[in-house]
């Protein structure tokens, strides 16, 4: 490969970060998404994993941010093709890639072991939501409806059509909920004032940067509006 | 969380290299590093570091933390105070382990830092051992864990919070079954649970 090419490779890289966010954007309807970089599409991808790994309940989907980061993995990998596998910048794009990747699959990886666990409780309240307001993607709800079909077949199999019939249809006492109350670690991005932290209502004003343990239901409203995190 | 999921993080902290060829900036999802110059000193990810150290393409310049006299006042004041010191990294134990298991030959004193290291991180698990359990016996549901790092915080994460969950259902219980035996009692019982907030960890 000549000189000349890598330099027009690394020209058309520069440009990845800025175009591929827009690649969707005629798509979408709204303009949120028109300014965002990569960057912090990756930013808020991290934010979302490490949060779905402490939180008790599945959090909302991030389907869109999910995708804007795939397209920009499989750009940028197209563009990589004609470089050499030795080539320096080669090599630390790919281990990149492979970051990003592992996160991403570690996130969807995250979710699905929820829907698993969760499965009758997660659909019973995505049905109580507004179409806008959904926690599951529409693959994920598929997902979830089928390995709630699945279970209940195999177990109507192995078991309970040789039961008596008051022991079935007991499904109301079967859903496994997660326990909102389960304690979390949390760190405030923004000063928050006044959060209830103890059953008898008391408050306390968190600072930014400040850290906390506390149960995950007093707080889950801060994550959604991005005022806190979970680490 | 996997040990190795916080190593994961950690690695994304910026430490300065002194590669031994030139590039152009290499322009990262993550944001740009670069340009390299041979000779001159470059921020780049911890993980890209610890790569290119093992490839012979650099020299890792170790944070100005990484240093014998800071630790050692690190040390002392961690020891003299009552709370927990603010470290001088977000991820102070995940960056000395890779920067010195990857490079000993770039780190000044390398094995006197590791102990002194390994003493600051041993001050604070006892530390925190002792406050958890005040704070347990407390009855508290709350607590503030300010300037606690990543690991540290790892460290405790099945016990603690558990331990806490499970003290919590015990509590539900206690009130729910009291409620069922008298009415008045129950009354004064919703309100009676734990003194609540607790802030041991913290000044």
């Amino acid at each position: 490969m000549s000189d000349d090419e890598i330099t027009a490779d690394l020209q058309a890289e520069n440009d990845v970060d800025a175009e591929a966010a827009l690649v969707n954007d005629d798509e979408e309807d709204d303009d949120d998404v028109e300014q965002i970089t990569a960057q912090k599409v990756l930013e808020i991808l991290e934010t979302a994993w490490i949060n779905e790994m402490c939180a008790p309940e599945i959090l909302p989907n991030q389907t869109d941010m999910l995708e804007l980061m795939v397209s920009q993995v499989s750009h940028m990998e197209e563009q990589m093709r004609d470089l050499d596998k030795n080539d320096f910048r080669a090599v630390v794009h790919s281990m990149e890639l492979e970051r990003v990747r592992y996160i991403m699959a570690s996130y969807l990886r995250c979710r699905l072991q929820k829907i698993e666990t969760f499965t009758q409780h997660i659909l019973n309240q995505e049905e109580t939501r507004e179409p806008d307001d959904k926690r599951l993607s529409p693959e994920e709800t598929k997902f979830a409806k089928e390995f709630q079909g699945h279970v209940d077949e195999y177990f109507h199999k192995v078991a309970t059509q040789y039961m008596p019939n008051q022991q079935r249809g007991e499904l109301d006492q079967r859903i496994v909920v997660p326990n909102l109350m389960s304690h979390v670690f949390l760190k405030a991005n923004v000063a928050v004032p006044a959060v209830i932290v103890g059953v008898d209502d008391e408050e306390v004003d968190m600072a930014p940067g400040s850290q906390h343990i506390i149960p995950y239901q007093l707080v889950a409203d801060l994550l959604q509006n991005n005022q806190a995190q979970l680490i | 969380m996997d040990p190795a999921i916080i190593e994961f993080i950690g690695e994304k902290c910026m430490i300065s290299i002194i590669p031994n060829f030139s590039n152009e900036p290499l322009h990262l999802i993550y944001g740009s590093v670069g340009p390299f110059r041979a000779g001159f000193p470059v921020f780049v990810p911890l993980w890209m570091a610890t790569h290119l150290r093992k490839q012979q393409k650099c020299r890792i310049v170790p944070p100005e933390w990484m240093d014998m006299d800071i630790l050692e006042e690190i040390k002392e004041e961690e020891k003299r105070s009552k709370f927990f010191t603010k470290m001088p990294s977000e991820h102070y134990m995940v960056v000395a382990q890779l920067v010195m298991s990857t490079a000993p030959d770039d780190v000044p004193r390398c094995e006197e830092l590791r102990t002194v290291i390994k003493d600051i991180f041993d001050i604070r698990e006892s530390k925190l051992r002792t406050s958890i359990d005040a704070f347990i016996k407390g009855e508290g549901t709350y607590a503030k864990l300010d300037n606690l790092t990543l690991l540290e915080i790892h460290s405790v994460r099945p016990i603690l919070p558990y331990s806490l969950d499970h003290i919590a259902r015990y509590q539900r219980t206690a009130t729910a079954s009291q409620r069922d035996t008298s009415m008045l009692s129950a009354s004064m019982a919703g309100s009676s649970t734990g003194p609540g907030s607790n802030s041991l960890f913290s000044q």
